[in-house]
């Protein structure tokens, strides 16, 4: 418990300081440019310092051969890059990570009222009080999804990210009934959310 | 034309790193591998590499297999900063600071509350001028955070929280 304390400090203090910024600059611009500017300087070098006077190749001949390394190394790059967002492993590696099929943290939350847009719980609580359905459950169940958002919404711009309180299996109960949905134990769902890590 | 230009430098170094520089360092690792560790001694360097490929390739699919479903992957989503945290986007429709105007439109036809409606209407506005600005806007609109409190859907402590992502968060 001290120990995640301190560990909200240290955060919250580093998340403040104006060099995380600056730093994080530095690292896109080395990871987008910079990087591979130095990757294509050391194959020059490697090319030309080792590779090129191995096979006896000196001169303005092998300038140009490194000249024309470069062009081809950056059309295949091109045509390669082109295939890999639209069939290659970039598209395959987001198409066969496990969130993929598997709802996140917040479309499973959303899923089950535990948080939920502020207008559409307003609007639910005006229709059920319209239509004589708003009881004590349902005003404990919107009230509770209604601060779990704002909760939710609030610490997340401190350090460490507080999740929203757990959903109770009788409010996952009231608005799958409400929907519509039936044969289904909210209970099971609960202990979903309070058994994996990934939801709590 | 910086746009294009940039784009299809991002193809190039999505071909380069996911293909042409990756097999490379495959060859440069099995490479090393024989030649450092002695082994160049009892096995030719091509045998030597297509044992390690057909060793190495099999493995390294079924392990990838399992990472990205279960292991290492996964985690790293889990552990992301915005996994639990509300983007910017979130803090805004969350707290009804913009709403979409589909959504809007619907509820507009079903409520009666005339509060209600022109807060629909306040927020798809602001979702419009965000869109429309690419970002630049920044929508505050706390009608929302107000009508929960007054209905007492809200306490003080939630509408206090609700003003920080309807009106401050940036």
């Amino acid at each position: 418990m001290k120990l995640n304390k301190i560990l909200l400090r240290i955060a919250n203090l580093i998340y403040r300081m104006k060099i995380m910024d600056f730093i994080t600059y530095v690292k896109v611009a080395y990871n987008n440019y910079i990087a591979f500017l130095l990757s294509l300087i050391n194959m020059a070098a490697i090319l030309k310092g080792i590779v090129l006077p191995k096979l006896k190749v000196k001169g303005l001949l092998a300038d140009v051969i490194v000249l024309l390394a470069f062009i081809l190394l950056f059309v295949i790059g091109m045509l390669l890059g082109w295939i890999d967002t639209n069939a290659g492993i970039s598209r395959k590696t987001a198409e066969k990570q496990a969130y993929w099929r598997k709802p996140p943290w917040s479309s499973a939350s959303i899923a089950m009222g535990r948080i939920y847009p502020l207008p559409e719980v307003v609007i639910l609580w005006k229709l059920l009080e319209e239509k004589g359905m708003l009881d004590e459950k349902a005003k404990e169940c919107l009230r509770r999804t209604a601060y779990n958002t704002v909760s939710w919404v609030a610490n997340s711009y401190k350090g460490i990210a507080k999740s929203a309180p757990l959903p109770r299996p009788e409010c996952i109960g009231f608005y799958l009934e409400l929907a519509g949905v039936k044969d289904i134990d909210p209970n099971e769902i609960a202990k979903l959310f309070k058994e994996r890590p990934e939801y709590r | 034309m910086l746009q294009r230009i940039i784009r299809l430098y991002v193809y190039t170094r999505l071909g380069l790193s996911n293909y042409i520089a990756f097999f490379i360092a495959l060859f440069n690792t099995a490479s090393l591998v024989w030649y450092f560790t002695g082994l160049k001694r009892f096995v030719p360097y091509k045998y030597f590499l297509i044992i390690v490929f057909a060793l190495l390739l099999p493995l390294a699919a079924l392990l990838g297999y399992y990472d990205l479903r279960k292991l290492v992957s996964k985690v790293t989503v889990e552990v992301s900063p915005y996994w639990k945290r509300a983007k910017f986007i979130d803090s805004k429709i969350f707290t009804g600071a913009m709403t979409w105007p589909l959504i809007a439109s619907i509820f507009r036809i079903v409520i009666k509350d005339e509060k209600i409606k022109k807060c629909l209407a306040k927020a798809s506005e602001e979702m419009v001028k965000w869109v429309k600005s690419e970002g630049e806007y920044v929508p505050r609109n706390p009608c929302f955070c107000e009508i929960a409190k007054e209905m007492g859907l809200l306490d003080e402590e939630g509408y206090k929280m609700c003003l920080v992502g309807a009106v401050e968060a940036e």
